[in-house]
């Protein structure tokens, strides 16, 4: 078995690279934008017969058993290949839950079907009334016998169209603090109760679905970290993931296709435009040093903390902003819709612009961030 | 007051017209179907005179001026309207120096709602009688039985539809509450009419400052609506300072958009003047509908994001309206040229 960790940087990135260029085909590199598993599966198969499905899972569970800093070497890698996010809710989030506060049954149980793709899992926190207010969720779950009955209604869900299995977080104590009367159950939607509703976003890709549960059931064995400790195990699961989250890959494909639509629409040489690009790439620049520095501290084995809430604002913000001006510079073809043409090239320039106002909202929205910022990196009071 | 009509009620007039038959879910069904045009609501507005508002009097029309179109500009762009309207009204008010069998012809259907039409500024043409050339994203081309082609050469031109070697291609757009087309014309005959031009692109230029403050208006009252009804953390979140600030910054843009339009409406002062502020209240009332309707969606959350919800049928009309008639930077170019003449 290999030993990524044991390679240079550069060596293991140019492995992935390789990787990559060999088995990702063209057609799910569209960096952003949502895949559906049919398009997908293929990758996703091909990432684990080679080994290269989940980076940071260990070895013997069929992992890459990377480091954390080796780890975002690899996703910096999917993001310089536009690689689109397929179905990866499985190996992101229940495979490391499962490892740090799953039952070695459910390790035995889950982990294998995930790598053979039996599992396609999907995550059911948000509900309509809870949303930046997660911990105000409803949807119940109450024992009867070895098993829960789970009922509510969980919307947002990435991937809940092609996915099989969802976790979800459910209240199991309604007369304890809110974050204290939740738990972290395994559920499987191959059964009935479980509907699931698409949602249409102003894209009009059906990315998010709305799942409902009526009377749906799950072995009391299903729970993860203990009844009522659900709180806990969900934020162990928002630490890596948010790190990712503030890198400028999607600053820079952005920054990519501007300077592109501004070649296009003839303002390159235009020094209003250029002093507006510049001012964009420098934030781009700034995004990424602070990016850098953290992957440093990471790479140092040191832990991060929610100063990482300033990157995903950073990141995300600066991401919009840069699809505004593309959209902008176009100027009367700024009102077209789909592939805009150009005397030599086309562009989809409302699409960039739309998708780009979705991360600014989902995993936390600015708000949300500004106010953990506020709150636990400066000490003000709330 | 304005020609001794009552614009206040004017408003309530339109407004009550437009939420009743054009409310929220008619027209999110109708952007759903495909979009652009309304004919069923052309078909109930067409009775009630709005496309005769500016016409003469003895033309028989309303005799009503800019103060009061800009009243219908703005209502149609609350809505949002999913009618071809602000062209045809832009079409009637520049046919009112042309000879009295043009406007024989024409004016009777276009006010009854029986014909639009569209308008293309400064398009490239051959010369003479019959004229080649193209003229791209054509706002209600699609819907129009009429154009009016401003040429590059100082012309003004009318084109029916049904013209000889005219071709017109619907154009998608980002905006699904309007339509456009491209038009290819070869060999075509075209009537040359007397036109102010200046006139014209002052009109157009308010035109789409009035569709912009309407819009921001109502896209903005919704979402303070949505910030008093929905609860987190106990509370509804219209009362979190942050969010608090973020929406009276933008009642502070609207407002100040909103006060340099009725101004550039008034239109005191000389016509270079009056025609640069027109350029400038556009320029203006666009970038205050832009910003508006894209922070709408970040106030709404995730439902701002979904194809149901009416965030992105405002935001994209905003876009479009940044975007027509050679878009926001050629009407600052334009200001700025009309205010510098006379400072050089």
């Amino acid at each position: 078995m290999q030993d990524w960790n044991a390679l240079s940087d550069e060596a293991f990135r140019a492995a992935a690279r390789q990787f990559i260029e060999t088995h990702c085909p063209a057609h799910i590199r569209r960096g952003e934008e949502h895949v559906r598993w049919e398009q997908s599966q293929g990758w996703y198969k091909a990432m684990a017969a080679h080994g290269w499905l989940a980076p940071g899972w260990p070895v013997e569970h069929g992992g890459m058993g990377l480091k954390q800093a080796k780890h975002l070497i690899y996703l910096e890698e999917w993001a310089r290949a536009g690689i689109s996010r397929v179905m990866e809710q499985g190996v992101l989030n229940v495979g490391p839950v499962l490892l740090a506060h799953g039952t070695p049954e459910q390790v035995a149980h889950y982990l294998p079907r995930i790598v053979s793709a039996e599992h396609l899992w999907c995550q059911g926190f948000s509900e309509p009334g809870a949303g930046s207010d997660l911990a105000a969720l409803r949807t119940e779950a109450r024992i009867d016998g070895d098993e829960f009955i789970i009922n509510g209604h969980k919307i947002w869900t990435s991937g809940a169209v092609d996915a099989n299995h969802i976790f979800v977080l459910a209240r199991t104590d309604k007369n304890v603090r809110k974050q204290a009367g939740i738990s972290f159950i395994l559920v499987d939607m191959r059964q009935p109760g479980v509907t699931v509703k698409p949602i249409v976003t102003i894209n009009g890709d059906a990315e998010f679905a709305e799942v409902f549960l009526d009377d749906v059931r799950a072995p009391v064995a299903n729970l993860v970290g203990g009844l009522n400790n659900g709180w806990k195990v969900a934020q162990s699961l928002l630490g890596f993931e948010r790190v990712w989250a503030g890198s400028p890959h999607m600053g820079r494909q952005a920054m990519d296709r501007l300077v592109r639509v501004a070649r296009l629409a003839g303002r390159d040489r235009d020094p209003v435009t250029l002093d507006r690009i510049a001012q964009l790439q420098i934030d781009l620049a700034d995004n990424a040093e602070m990016y850098e520095r953290l992957a440093q501290e990471i790479r140092a084995g040191h832990s991060f903390g929610f100063e990482v809430s300033t990157l995903k604002i950073v990141a995300t913000e600066t991401y919009a902003r840069i699809t505004e001006l593309t959209q902008e510079i176009a100027a009367e073809r700024g009102g077209l819709g789909g592939e805009v043409p150009f005397d030599e090239g086309t562009a989809d320039l409302l699409r960039d612009y739309l998708t780009a106002r979705a991360p600014m909202i989902y995993g936390g929205t600015v708000q949300i961030h500004r106010n953990i910022l506020a709150k636990r990196v400066l000490g003000l009071p709330g | 007051m304005s020609d001794g009509i009552d614009l206040t009620e004017l408003r309530q007039g339109f407004r009550e017209v437009l939420s009743a038959e054009a409310g929220p879910e008619r027209v999110r069904r109708h952007v759903h179907e495909g979009g652009a045009f309304d004919r069923d609501l052309a078909g109930t507005i067409a009775g009630l005179g709005w496309s005769a508002l500016g016409v003469a009097e003895a033309d028989g029309g309303l005799g009503l001026g800019l103060p009061a179109l800009a009243v219908l500009y703005e209502e149609l762009g609350r809505g949002p309207a999913c009618l071809p309207l602000m062209t045809t009204l832009l079409v009637i008010d520049a046919l009112k120096d042309a000879p009295d069998s043009v406007r024989g012809r024409w004016l009777p259907p276009l006010m009854s709602g029986d014909l639009f039409a569209a308008l293309a500024l400064d398009v490239g043409l051959s010369a003479g009688e019959r004229v080649t050339g193209r003229a791209v994203h054509v706002l209600h081309g699609d819907a129009a039985g009429l154009f009016l082609l401003s040429a590059t050469d100082g012309r003004h031109l009318l084109v029916p539809r049904e013209a000889a070697g005219l071709t017109v291609l619907p154009t998608a757009l980002v905006d699904r509450t309007r339509g456009a087309a491209s038009l290819d014309l070869s060999d075509t005959p075209v009537l040359p009419v007397p036109v102010d031009g200046a006139a014209l692109r002052r009109h157009t230029a308010l035109a789409l400052a009035c569709d912009s403050v309407g819009g921001a208006d109502a896209i903005l009252e919704k979402t303070v609506e949505y910030l008093k009804i929905r609860t987190q953390f106990g509370q509804p979140i219209g009362g979190f300072q942050a969010l608090k600030h973020r929406t009276a910054n933008h009642k502070l843009r609207l407002e100040s958009a909103r006060a340099l339009v009725d101004l550039a409406v008034r239109g005191d002062g000389d016509g270079q003047r009056v025609l640069a502020l027109a350029h400038l209240a556009r320029a203006h009332a666009v970038e205050a509908y832009v910003t508006i309707a894209d922070d709408a969606v970040q106030l709404h959350g995730g439902i701002g994001f979904t194809w149901e919800h009416e965030c992105h049928h405002y935001l994209k009309r905003a876009w479009l309206n940044r975007a027509l008639f050679g878009g926001e930077d050629v009407a600052l170019d334009a200001a700025a040229a009309l205010l510098t003449e006379d400072v050089a």
